[in-house]
């Protein structure tokens, strides 16, 4: 059997991107270096740790277990739609949560900055997409009820 | 080493030790990741060309002044800029939660080849992570690091997307296999591949349109999660930065307060005089670094016909400074933004709020807002 053919165009692409890429990372980096003064590489240093941290050692973890305890707790079909709403509800939290955090921790020193109240936007945002979640799993069990109740009539 | 002892170490390798973390749920895969993240790599790269133009107009080359044209440029470049990064915080999410589990392949590095891989996803997803959390704490004008944001923000850009151009080139057959994979229906009654994209693209839509209202007006009253409100302000435009904590109060007040226009000859001018000049109106958007934008209507004094009355022309560099001190306390122009610039005396029909820059600011178009510099004291011609 022969070998599949090498796709030299797509191999060369691949080598072009692969080579920019460590270019514009070069440059970057050496740029902070070299500013020292303005960048503090050892402090930024610190926070891309933490950034990356942060992520797997706090972030996932934690949605991985919910979702393994949803799994184990929450039965059939409802677990689909509260998954969904949790994912959802979840990602704009990733955004609401630090707007809520700024405006308790500094209040609204400047005249155009934070000046709603975001604790209670977050909430109305939340609950209008749990009551999303409610009707889409309504909808979806009034439907399954209806096909069930007419098949015996289909046949 | 004896041979039996390395036999023995190529087998532990290739084995998953018993205690290493395993993944059973089978809604990651190539399908979901290559989704997700084609949608991510077009929004960096937005991201990434935007910011380009932006940090292009702090110092612009000589040769290549900013063009006032389109005049909403940069109330669109910008508000893209940040309504892109803040949407990529839930997509980026979305997309490491997709390929969380490879994070714990076993062996963990089967080579230097996959080593540096590795190292550079590393690089990728911290730079990243940074990126948009410090980007968003800009936007929320919070600064707990002793860096300045504008260089880190700007080299660290680099970083991220020559990581991710690193990444798409190893992982382009991956992708591409991703991409023509059917999104498989849901082994059991929870969710399926397609549930997840359809909730997580929920979930990034929301954040837009729930932020967009403060590049777009007319959307405001839905703009929960819009840090400005671009109605908010005196005169109906916000402010950053007021005159009391540019200190300025007083000497923008003042009597001994002069306009001096200084080219080959030299002009100085009273409050009095300033407001006798023939005006123009116009009608600019206030563009702000940070992303919220509106359009005003502004009336002024032309800054070219100060220019040509002591010598100079819409060729010339003209820098124009303000009665504050600081990092913003001046700005340059010339060219076709030159041309079109204002020293605006009314907003919205009413003689300029001291907060918006009384007496006298710069408005001109396709312009960063912290470039319309406020209460001008001085105009340098040269060339």
């Amino acid at each position: 059997m022969s070998a599949p053919p090498v796709d030299r165009s797509s191999l060369a692409m691949r080598l072009g991107l692969g080579v920019l890429g460590v270019l514009a990372i070069v440059y970057g980096g050496v740029r902070i270096l070299t500013d020292a003064k303005d960048t503090k590489p050892w402090a930024l240093a610190r926070w891309l740790i933490g950034s990356l941290l942060v992520h797997d050692v706090l972030i996932a973890p934690v949605v991985i277990g919910l979702g393994w305890l949803l799994n184990r707790l929450v039965p059939g079909r409802v677990r689909g739609y509260l998954q969904a709403t949790l994912i959802c509800a979840g990602l704009v939290s990733a955004v609401g949560l630090w707007l809520i955090y700024r405006q308790g921790k500094y209040g609204a020193r400047s005249l155009a900055l934070l000046q709603q109240n975001y604790l209670a936007n977050l909430v109305i945002l939340l609950a209008i997409i749990a009551l999303a979640g409610v009707a889409c799993y309504t909808i979806a069990a009034l439907r399954t009820r209806r096909t069930k109740t007419r098949s015996p009539a289909d046949q | 080493m004896p041979e039996t002892e390395r036999v023995h170490l190529s087998s532990l390798l290739q084995r998953t030790p018993p205690l290493w973390p395993r993944f059973r749920s089978t809604l990651r895969g190539p399908a979901v990741t290559a989704r997700v993240g084609r949608v991510l790599g077009i929004a960096f790269g937005l991201c990434f060309v935007t910011g380009l133009l932006s940090h292009y107009q702090y110092a612009p080359w000589h040769w290549l002044p900013i063009p006032a044209a389109p005049y909403w440029g940069y109330r669109l470049t910008q508000g893209v800029h940040v309504i892109t990064g803040i949407a990529c915080i839930p997509l980026l999410l979305l997309k490491l939660w997709s390929v969380f589990h490879r994070l714990f392949v076993w062996p963990p590095v089967r080579g230097v080849l996959h080593g540096l891989e590795r190292l550079s996803i590393a690089v990728l997803v911290a730079s990243s992570v940074f990126q948009l959390i410090t980007g968003l704490f800009n936007v929320l004008q919070f600064y707990p690091w002793p860096w300045g944001f504008i260089r880190v923000h700007y080299w660290m850009a680099w970083v991220v997307i020559g990581s991710l151009l690193l990444h798409i080139a190893v992982q382009l057959p991956a992708i591409k296999q991703g991409l023509a994979t059917r999104l498989a229906p849901a082994d059991g009654p929870g969710l399926s591949r397609r549930g997840v994209l359809v909730a997580g693209g929920a979930g990034v839509a929301v954040v837009v349109a729930t932020t967009i209202g403060q590049v777009i007006p007319a959307l405001q009253p839905v703009a929960l999660l819009a840090p400005r409100q671009p109605r908010k302000g005196p005169q109906g435009v916000p402010v950053n930065r007021t005159a009391a904590a540019a200190g300025v109060l007083q000497k923008a007040r003042s009597e001994s307060y002069r306009l001096t226009v200084n080219g080959r000859s030299m002009l100085s001018m009273t409050v009095a005089q300033l407001e006798a000049e023939p005006t123009v109106a116009t009608s600019l958007p206030i563009s702000c670094v940070e992303g919220w934008s509106i359009q005003a209507h502004w009336r002024g004094i032309r800054l070219l016909d100060l220019v040509q009355r002591v010598g100079g022309s819409s060729s010339s560099m003209v820098s124009v400074h303000s009665l504050e001190h600081g990092a913003y306390a001046q700005s340059s122009l010339t060219g076709s933004q030159l041309e079109h610039a204002l020293l605006a005396t009314h907003l919205n029909g009413e003689r300029l709020d001291i907060d918006h820059g009384y007496p006298l600011r710069l408005i001109a178009p396709d312009r960063a807002g912290v470039l319309q510099t406020k209460w001008l004291t001085r105009i340098e011609v040269s060339r």
